[in-house]
């Protein structure tokens, strides 16, 4: 299965992508994609080590256990808030 | 060393200028910037009897420009001042803080503060130098915008000095105008720059002086290359100062929690995420002594823009290319107009217009959402109040020219338009906070921005003082947590710092009360204890609502905009959430009681006796 992957603020800087497609087993979950990630991004496992992002699949706020279908569009998004 | 706090006393309507020092227990009490202005604000309103009867436009409005305490030392990100007056806007207690380099530059002239009294007969300046204050006539300024003005003052002083000034729309004393110094940095909230318009008052300049004096030279510097190092460490500063606050529309947006067309919508356009501003910034910079760099310098001939004008002048009245957006936030700032207050006015007129509760038979044209032309020349129309630009100058007070319904969409609180992009249903927390803002619909107060963090309950507890909920949509607990940011912003704005290094703000790693305690001792000798410390910081909040019970404000004032508690959210992962009536109710009574106020939000009766005190010092000086 296909995932297309939007990493916001600041993690895109440890890929050197915003965007990016990523191919995973099927019936993979969110968890299966970090692992993913950290194995092939190591500088963003370190940015997800020190600032856990919010992630969503679609419109929905996800978790580790949260499965993934074909086609998904996961956007991993940086935790702040101001003004 | 002890440390001294000179001030200056001008009296506009006389001439007279009386040079002094803060007396040491008042400093001690409120070390400096908003806590000085404070103390001296109540006085001076309180000179005239009621405060209710001094007219924020008349010349018995005082004007109070104060540096904070640390501010112009190398002490990391000490740059601001707060500008504080009876806001023209909100009709209570007005107060706007401001970054760049005229703080420090006002300290090395000579001077901590300014009380400004009285009006100038015709158009006027101050120049501030080398410890010496003088009245000038404003003779071929009046009537320039605010970049121009500075560069006139340059031109005349030398190209050491720095300004503050104000644009047409301070001379036009439009209600939400702001004092500008460099392009960009603004004392932008309460209309702090139409006081200055009433009294005449085109600019301040400051130029010439020394170093500031420290205590312990040797001791601050060290403090500062720990303190930049640990700064510098955190990912929150990295990223501002690679993005600046735009980076956060895109995180509000994905959560669907942006102001869009007043508040009817809550997400909006990518058009207008970072990497979109980015495209037009070639340089990030500072303020004084900053290890930041979040203000953008961009390619359309400003500075900017910030989160919040990127979404008050985008997304909030249907604006989407960023160029456009880019455009009216330099020419907001070149006007002298708070960004805040303008695009919360033009999107309230913008939905009032859709509605029907307003016409072309008042606005002149249709105001249609995302009519970029329009808007351009209604803000101009603001600055010089023309035409239906006249009624919006007005901001809040505008609602008198339409029907009774027009304040059911009005975004604002105690009268004053809320400050920043996010739509606060969501997150209780922050909602709580703009309801009790003491100067009206501002974050920069209090925000709890740890709410977006899953922090463990562990860390949790260790920056609030005890464990609470940590569920951000929920009511429990929130008193405790906006109760915290009120008074460590407080803290940090008496001595002059950048939220973006404050602990609390948007990391529970950065400076807090500890690391501002060794500071202080450093720089002038003050010994204070974080428990002290913090102290200073709910004297201040205590003595502004003082202040504004003086304006005859209650526990009623502290409430939210209709639209947050009635219409429920209505898309993405905040669709339908809304701020329920009760539950709010229930906030506040625990928001006071971590306040030490009573069940209707009064300050003690020992802690008025206490500023009292103080202000007996105050009027022992004067």
């Amino acid at each position: 299965m296909n995932v297309h992957v939007r990493l916001a603020e600041p993690f895109w800087r440890a890929v050197g992508l915003r965007e990016l497609d990523m191919t995973l087993p099927s019936a993979s979950s969110v968890d299966d994609l970090l692992t993913l990630l950290r194995e092939r991004y190591p500088r963003l496992g370190v940015d997800f080590d020190q600032c856990p992002p919010h992630i969503f699949i679609g419109e929905e706020e996800a978790d580790a256990h949260s499965p993934l279908e074909d086609g998904a569009r996961a956007h991993f998004v940086y935790p702040v808030a101001g003004g | 060393m002890t440390h001294t706090s000179p001030i200056a006393i001008i009296n506009l309507s006389t001439g007279e200028i009386k040079t002094t020092s803060t007396p040491d227990e008042l400093l001690r009490a409120y070390l400096g910037g908003r806590g000085l202005n404070m103390a001296y604000l109540r006085h001076y309103l309180r000179q005239h009897g009621d405060p209710r009867s001094v007219d924020a436009l008349s010349p018995e409005n005082p004007l109070i420009v104060g540096a904070g305490l640390m501010t112009g030392t190398i002490s990391p990100n000490a740059a601001r001042f707060n500008v504080s007056a009876r806001s023209p806007e909100s009709g209570i207690l007005g107060d706007a803080n401001c970054g760049g380099f005229f703080a420090a530059a006002m300290r090395k002239a000579g001077f901590d503060r300014l009380i400004i009294l009285g009006r100038a007969e015709k158009p006027s300046y101050l120049l501030i130098e080398d410890g010496q204050i003088s009245v000038h006539a404003a003779d071929g300024l009046w009537g320039l915008n605010a970049i121009e003005a500075q560069n006139q003052l340059k031109a005349r002083h030398g190209s050491g000095t720095v300004s503050a000034v104000i644009g047409p729309s301070g001379e036009n004393q439009v209600r939400m105008a702001a004092i500008m110094t460099g392009q960009k940095n603004a004392a932008g909230r309460g209309g702090m720059g139409a006081v200055m318009g009433s009294k005449n008052l085109k600019a301040i300049v400051a130029r010439g002086g020394t170093v500031i004096e420290v205590a312990q030279k040797e001791t601050l510097r060290a403090l500062r290359l720990k303190q930049q190092e640990e700064l510098k460490s955190s990912k929150v500063v990295q990223v501002l100062g690679k993005v600046g606050t735009p980076l956060l529309y895109e995180v509000s947006n994905r959560l669907g929690a942006i102001r869009t067309r007043n508040s009817q919508d809550n997400f909006f356009e990518e058009t207008l995420n970072g990497e979109e501003v980015e495209k037009f910034s070639d340089k990030m910079l500072a303020c004084t002594s900053c290890v930041v760099h979040c203000r953008h310098r961009n390619t359309l001939g400003g500075e900017g823009p910030e989160y919040s004008t990127l979404v008050l002048l985008g997304a909030n009245i249907g604006i989407a290319p960023t160029d456009q957006v880019i455009q009216l936030n330099n020419l907001v700032n070149d006007l002298g107009l708070d960004a805040s207050s303008t695009g919360t006015i033009i999107g309230w007129a913008m939905e009032l217009y859709q509605r029907g509760l307003i016409d072309d038979s008042l606005t002149g044209k249709p105001l249609v959402w995302g009519d970029y032309e329009t808007v351009y020349a209604l803000i101009e129309d603001i600055a010089h109040r023309r035409g239906f630009g006249n009624i919006l100058a007005e901001s809040t007070q505008a609602a008198r020219y339409f029907p009774q319904a027009a304040l059911d969409y009005l975004i604002a609180v105690k009268n004053l338009p809320q400050s920043d992009p996010h739509d606060v249903r969501y997150f209780k927390g922050f909602a709580l906070g703009i309801a009790v803002a003491s100067r009206g619909a501002d974050h920069l107060r209090n925000r709890p921005t740890l709410e977006v963090f899953k922090l463990p309950d562990e860390a949790r507890a260790n920056v609030y003082g005890r464990a609470n909920d940590p569920d951000p949509t929920g009511y429990k607990d929130k008193g405790l947590i906006v109760a915290y940011g009120d008074d460590i912003y407080a803290v940090a704005d008496c001595l002059g710092v950048c939220r973006f290094v404050t602990r609390g703000f948007n990391s529970p790693h950065l400076l807090g009360y500890q690391d501002f305690c060794d500071s202080v001792a450093a720089a002038t000798g003050l010994e204070y204890t974080p428990a002290s410390l913090r102290d200073v910081g709910r004297r201040t909040l205590d003595t502004e609502r003082l202040i504004n019970a003086g304006f005859g404000l209650t526990r009623a004032d502290d409430t939210l905009p209709k639209r947050y508690f009635d219409d429920p959210m209505p898309a993405r992962k905040t669709k339908g959430h809304h701020v329920d009536r009760e539950q709010f109710q229930l906030m506040l009574d625990e928001y006071y009681a971590e306040r030490g106020w009573d069940a209707d939000g009064r300050v003690s009766a020992e802690r008025i006796a206490e500023i009292d005190g103080l202000n007996d010092v105050i009027a022992g000086c004067s």
